[in-house]
């Protein structure tokens, strides 16, 4: 098959580039130790903490009230600033003003559905201001809802005892009665499922290991954008066009070979940190693949359309290395950023990396699966786009070459 | 015909690159492309690879309409271009074996040919070797190998000898002559005059985007009124000795160096005799005398008035 063909010495040309696997691999991994370990004071409650929380409660039950108590905890204050407001319209009112980061909103039926043995929901609105920060407060509140509900409704069950349960091999039973199984079981569940816990709590290995492989894989760009088109400014390219194989075969095996090396690249990375730094990529591994290989794939296409584009190799990585700095910038690669402003808004969300870092943020601290899900969506969009530009101004380009 | 070509037109704006340009290549022939820079040889070359656009006239190669049949045509052309294309990160054999893939073959016939292809250039041996470690020839020829792996009917070679050392280069021009002998049409470009003399059995001199001569070495010689030259090996010659020889009539030009006296005249009308005996008359001692044919340089020059070399 021609286009294996092309695939294979792609990937074989940049796997043997000592620069290339430097660059791709070794790089990254030591700037997450250095970044993460010296900017660890970054990511203590000291720093990160006083996130403000608009908070109203509608329920009057045992739920309701347990779940008050929780925010009280020392625990959660050095996270937390709780703002209680007086409605829901209110506290949505502190999130659109940017007063408060997220609202977290207690429903009426709370008490009763757990008690009834159903799900109880909390819901969180966010301000949409950046990905770690509600990230922790949809974790703390997580931590509740995973034990609380779990807990009234063994409550519920009049003649079921918390000691009963010890010997449960559920997760989330065993996490219940862990070190406070003595005292409050209340307690006991809030004590080990709290950021407090190693666990749970965010490093800064634990930041520069997402955003680091974020900004690496669009780093890639650089030297994919190279190998995808470098034969358009050599005597290859001769050679290339000559040959029966179609631009888009060509194209599509240089994208391929590319490809190979960023999933291995992303394998590394990720696999390393994990076992040698022990970094937390949470539960499953999976989403966080499929996130990285949809950045890749933005990568190679921003990678094809600047080649094509650029008027020259020079001016090709002068963009690419503009474009992926301030990427990286605008999505808090570098330090978590917190700007309340339209343009920086914009720029963020016209940034691949922040959906990337968005959707492994979510992944790892337990957030939405929607968000996860727009997050590869949006990459898809962005990537789609870009080809399509690049394939319409580069065939314009091949044509004008000779 | 292996290459026919009707009435070409290619224009980069308003300048005429190929104006009106018709011809033919047999096959088995190796066809020697000579003319001065920005002749147009290289758009020439593009737009009989398809590589091109041109706004008039008909190419066909082997009978085809290369607009029609490109794809099918393409496989039975090898290219090799006039700068190295080869991945110098990629072993000889890599380099050649992609190329072998992609014009089609595969499994045992592609490990056999690229050997082969190897093989004939001589760097067999060397398979395993990245370029980057190889001399200009060797790497000259590992570009020809790629061109040929897929055993073309066509192989158009655009100055495939520069930058290298003579013996790199007689191996390069004796694999032309084999692959030549081989039934393979070559089309071949240099700026070394002597190259094309001695390997192409029709020569074409290209200028201002048309053919300006066609024909074999010795038709081309004979196109035009040469002169001849003959040098005379004589100790410290005076202006008195100038002065003689330049009163014979059919001498058209003279020049003096400290031991020889240069005489051009007209083909045909040769004034040795005379010459001899004045230089002899004055007392002079004749040491040697040798006359210079005329060559392909010659040709070009008082055809396009420009040398072939004058880069």
């Amino acid at each position: 098959m021609k286009l294996g063909n092309i695939a294979k010495v792609t990937f074989l040309r940049r796997i043997r580039d000592k620069q290339e696997l430097l660059t791709s691999i070794f790089l990254p991994l030591l700037l997450i130790i250095i970044l993460g370990t010296a900017l660890q004071g970054n990511f203590s409650a000291g720093q990160l903490g006083d996130i403000p929380v608009a908070y109203f409660s509608e329920d009057s039950g045992p739920g309701g009230e347990a779940f008050e108590d929780f925010l009280e905890e020392e625990e959660i204050e050095q996270w937390l600033r709780i703002v209680p407001v007086d409605s829901f319209d209110q506290g949505l009112a502190l999130v659109d003003q940017r007063e408060t980061l997220s609202f977290i909103y207690l429903p009426e039926d709370y008490s009763e559905s757990i008690s009834r043995g159903e799900k109880g929901t909390i819901e969180i609105r966010d301000a949409g201001l950046s990905e770690l920060l509600p990230s922790i407060v949809n974790n703390i509140v997580r931590s509740y809802t995973q034990g609380g509900n779990l807990m009234m409704a063994l409550l519920a069950m009049e003649d079921t005892s918390l000691n009963e349960m010890e010997g449960d091999s559920s997760d989330s039973i065993s996490g219940v009665m862990g070190e406070g199984a003595e005292g409050n079981p209340r307690d006991s569940f809030i004590t080990r499922n709290t950021l407090d816990g190693r666990e749970e709590q965010i490093t800064g290995l634990d930041y520069y290991a997402v955003t680091m492989l974020v900004m690496f894989i669009m780093w890639g760009i650089f030297s994919g954008a190279q190998s995808l088109t470098e034969d358009l400014f050599t005597p290859m390219k001769t050679r290339i066009y000559t040959a029966p194989i179609g631009k888009i075969n060509y194209f599509l095996g240089k994208s391929i070979g590319v490809f190979g090396t960023f999933i291995l690249q992303i394998l590394i990375i990720i696999f390393f940190t994990k076992w040698v730094y022990g970094v937390q990529w949470g539960e499953s591994l999976w989403p966080i693949f499929a996130i990285s290989v949809m950045l890749s794939f933005v990568a190679i296409s921003i990678g094809i359309a600047i080649g094509l584009l650029a008027p020259s190799e020079n001016a090709s990585a002068t963009i690419i290395n503009g474009f992926v700095v301030i990427s990286t910038f605008v999505a808090g690669g570098f330090f978590p950023l917190e700007i309340e402003s339209t343009l920086f808004r914009v720029l963020r969300n016209l940034s691949p990396n922040y959906h990337a870092q968005q959707g492994i943020f979510n992944v790892v601290y337990g957030g939405s699966g929607g968000v996860i899900g727009e997050s590869i969506l949006r990459l898809l969009a962005i990537s789609l786009v870009i080809l399509v530009i690049g394939f319409y101004q580069g065939r314009r380009k091949v044509r004008e070459d000779f | 015909m292996t290459v026919q070509i009707q009435d070409l037109v290619k224009r980069y704006g308003e300048d005429l690159a190929i104006d009106h340009l018709s011809l033919k290549i047999v096959p088995g022939e190796i066809f020697g492309l000579l003319g001065p820079n920005g002749a147009g040889k290289t758009t020439l070359i593009n737009s009989m690879l398809g590589l091109t656009k041109v706004q008039g006239g008909e190419i066909q190669l082997f009978e085809k309409n290369l607009n029609i049949y490109y794809d099918q045509i393409k496989k039975d052309v090898g290219v090799v271009p006039q700068e190295l294309a080869i991945y110098e990160d990629l072993t000889a054999y890599e380099n050649v074996d992609l190329f072998a893939g992609l014009y089609g073959l595969k499994g045992k016939d592609k490990k056999e040919k690229v050997e082969e292809a190897l093989a004939f250039v001589g760097l067999l041996e060397r398979k395993k070797q990245f370029p980057k470690k190889f001399s200009g020839g060797m790497k000259r020829r590992l570009n020809i190998a790629m061109a040929i792996v897929h055993q073309p009917k066509l192989v158009i070679m655009d100055e495939p000898t520069v930058g290298i050392d003579p013996q790199s280069r007689n191996q390069i021009l004796e694999s032309v002559r084999i692959l030549n002998q081989r039934g393979i049409t070559i089309i071949y470009t240099s700026h070394y005059m002597e190259e094309v003399e001695g390997i192409a059995s029709n020569i074409g001199i290209m200028d201002k985007g048309r053919i300006i001569a066609l024909g074999t070495n010795k038709e081309l010689k004979e196109l035009i009124d040469f002169e001849e030259r003959g040098s005379f090996t004589v100790e410290k010659p005076g202006p008195e000795l100038q002065e003689a020889i330049e009163k014979i009539p059919t001498v058209n030009n003279i020049s003096l160096s400290e031991d020889h006296l240069s005489v051009w005249w007209k083909k045909g009308d040769s004034p040795i005799g005379e010459i001899v005996k004045i230089i002899t008359d004055q007392g002079y001692t004749l040491r040697g005398v040798t006359v210079k044919e005329p060559n392909l340089e010659q040709v070009f020059l008082t055809l396009t008035g420009k040398s072939l070399r004058d880069d």
